[in-house]
């Protein structure tokens, strides 16, 4: 039986909001996708430490930009999702979904 | 646009203190925003939480190579701030224990060139010319007192031991330093 690994829910932000941003992705981008999403402000070092695991697990490449002045001449490193990232997503969106819909309404505000 | 002298602080302590293959991107992420007119508290919030979460990290991968030096480090700190109290025999194992803390601080935050310094400081240290004007300077504090009798005052007496020992926490924490991964 093959064994597939769950995204983590972070990590599932972190690839939802690189799918949005497209090819051209780096840290503050995706950090500023989620926050705009969520609400909720997100730790820079958080969103990398997702897309380590990410590119770990083959759902995301990575390549090197040239550094630049405002960066004090660091280097951008730009994330894209590999086709094994978008089929992930995809299933987690199924998974995901079957479960919402077999909830019961959630209504009133208390569980 | 300018940046605030408080986030450059921050900037610098990352540089220091951040291990990791995403280490540059990070910082040059945070400095970006820094550029942007980032608040200062917000670029402290994002280096300590990367320094705290990469610590973390570093801790649970490597459990034993992570907590001894900072059982030194707590201990050396303890001894040169005199809250330590050692027997009269455990001497040589207290200036060991500063020695190492010294050490891996100093190897950690600043790698092989700041050992040579430091090095050559505490040597330096040794010769009357230097220690004479330092600890007349530190008598001007109440609150140097203790590091002058603990700290400082302590090194020179055992100046090999505490050589060793700088240069091998220098080595250990070069060797502990991630490389710079380009991915």
């Amino acid at each position: 039986m093959v064994k597939r690994a769950f995204l983590g829910g972070f990590e599932l932000l972190v690839l939802l909001a690189l799918i949005r941003l497209g090819d051209e992705a780096y840290g503050v981008p995706i950090s500023a996708e989620i926050e705009r999403s969520s609400g909720q402000p997100v730790a820079l070092s958080s969103v990398y430490v997702a897309l380590g695991s990410l590119s770990r697990k083959g759902l995301v490449s990575s390549r090197r930009g040239e550094p630049t002045a405002a960066r004090g001449g660091r280097a951008k490193t730009y994330f894209s999702v590999t086709a094994e990232g978008l089929s992930e997503a995809r299933n987690s969106q199924r998974t995901l979904t079957a479960l919402w819909q077999r909830l019961p309404a959630l209504g009133g505000g208390r569980a | 646009m300018n940046v605030s002298r408080l986030s450059v602080v921050a900037l610098r302590l990352l540089e220091r203190l951040l291990g990791g293959p995403e280490r540059e991107s990070l910082i040059g992420d945070i400095a970006e925003q820094a550029a942007h007119g980032r608040s200062a508290r917000w670029v402290w919030a994002q280096a300590l939480l990367a320094i705290a979460g990469d610590t973390v990290r570093q801790t649970r991968r490597h459990p034993v190579a992570s907590l001894l030096p900072a059982f030194f480090f707590g201990y050396g700190a303890a001894a040169i701030l005199g809250s330590v109290r050692l027997l009269p025999g455990l001497r040589p194992l207290d200036q060991i224990m500063v020695g190492v803390a010294a050490g891996w601080v100093v190897g950690r935050s600043g790698g092989l060139p700041a050992v040579a310094t430091f090095t050559a400081l505490v040597l330096a240290m040794r010769s009357p010319i230097v220690q004479v004007p330092v600890m007349v300077f530190l008598d001007h504090f109440r609150g140097a007192e203790l590091l002058a009798s603990h700290g400082l005052a302590a090194l020179p007496y055992s100046i090999a031991i505490a050589v060793v020992c700088i240069g091998a926490g220098g080595l250990w924490a070069a060797c502990q330093r991630p490389v710079r991964a380009v991915s």
